[in-house]
């Protein structure tokens, strides 16, 4: 059983990243295989919108997006997490979702049965940003569990006096494990 | 008077581009000195959230968002327009908008006069028109008005603060007759709404 994480969040030690090993490491307990790709850490650039590539085998852009959308469509569970950024997920994740369309316009599919969503916010935007990946997660893959956390935290590190939230990203590891069983 | 278009489509001559052209050339008819630029031209990183613009009020990434900024404060009003992609605005619409983090606390954009356009080929137009809203009222800035007198007819043909269309051909939208009304109509009251503003 292996479980992705995605990372929309530029901050390596931010709250939205401590959630995610959170999650992945509770996973990792239970027995799966985790692996994490912080967006920010790689060259994922926006898509060029040329509208072609239904016609091309791979997509024209040479930059990290090929590996890791394959990462992303081989996992069994996958976990998409980001910061709020202006009501919506940071522009990182915006340009890894708009990459997706390669994968649309060969209708492929996304393996995974279980999504974990987290979102954290400093003070609103997380409603928005929900329903944009929701959205996003409808139209990407063909049969999914949906698991969310979400909440508030602002300073990097803050959420780590959030009992709350992070008992929420542990049951959320727990989840998907035991979705995926 | 002067007004910014920044187009955020990856597309040259696509139907976003027409849109704001087509405000942008209503603008100047009524008075205002525009320019017109697409972001795609221009390398912008995404914000790296390291918030130290709080206490220098300068980003530290120096790539093209830096002449980005400047355009963006020499401006009275400024249109933003976007394909629809995901539900949402590109991403390279997004990364100048998260970018624009520099400017908020000092509320810079502030009382600067602001105008929407979104193209989408079937859905997902109103959440990316409320996502450029709420751009817009996060820096305090002041959609745009029909403000001075119209006809009902006019007034039919106005969307408040923007244009939303639908299109998918490379410049088709140019044909269609209410997108090109709501753009005029932006165009105008964007100008209208700048005089008031200047009044005082």
């Amino acid at each position: 059983m292996k479980i992705s994480a995605i990372v929309g969040s530029p901050r390596l030690k931010g709250n939205t990243n401590y959630l995610v090993d959170v999650a992945l490491r509770e996973a990792k307990n239970l027995g799966a295989k985790t692996e994490k790709v912080i967006l920010s850490q790689y060259e994922v650039n926006p898509c060029q919108g040329h509208d072609n590539c239904g016609s091309l085998d791979v997509c024209v852009q040479k930059d990290d997006t090929g590996w890791i959308l394959e990462k992303f469509c081989e996992a069994d569970g996958v976990i998409i997490a980001t910061p709020v950024y202006y009501y919506n997920v940071s522009a990182q994740l915006k340009a890894f979702i708009d990459r997706n369309y390669f994968l649309y316009m060969h209708d492929k599919k996304p393996q995974a049965k279980v999504v974990g969503l987290i979102v954290i916010a400093e003070s609103s935007g997380i409603e928005d940003t929900l329903h944009a990946l929701n959205q996003f997660l409808d139209e990407t893959f063909a049969k999914k569990k949906v698991f969310t956390v979400s909440g508030y935290a602002g300073r990097c590190g803050d959420v780590m006096n959030n009992d709350k939230l992070v008992q929420d990203a542990k049951d959320l590891g727990r989840q998907i494990v035991e979705a995926l069983r | 008077m002067k007004i910014l278009g920044v187009v955020c489509s990856p597309r040259k001559k696509g139907n976003t581009e027409v849109l704001v052209k087509e405000v942008l050339d209503s603008a100047h008819k009524h008075g205002a000195e525009v320019e017109m630029i697409n972001i795609c031209d221009y390398a912008i990183a995404p914000c790296d959230g390291c918030e130290s613009c709080e206490s220098t009020g300068k980003c530290k990434i120096e790539d093209d968002m830096q002449g980005v900024y400047a355009k963006l404060l020499e401006h009275d009003g400024i249109v933003v327009g976007s394909p629809v992609y995901y539900w949402g605005v590109t991403a390279q619409a997004k990364a100048m908008i998260d970018r624009t983090f520099v400017f908020r606390k000092e509320r810079r954009l502030r009382n600067k006069v602001a105008g929407a356009v979104v193209v989408a080929r079937d859905t997902g137009s109103s959440a990316a028109f409320s996502q450029l809203s709420d751009f817009f009222n996060l820096h305090r800035m002041i959609p745009a008005r029909s403000i001075g007198p119209r006809t009902v007819e006019e007034l039919a043909r106005e969307r408040g603060g923007g244009v939303i269309a639908y299109a998918d051909k490379r410049g088709e939208v140019s044909e269609n007759k209410k997108a090109m009304a709501e753009a005029k109509s932006l165009g105008k009251a964007m100008v209208e709404t700048i005089q008031i503003l200047r009044r005082g």
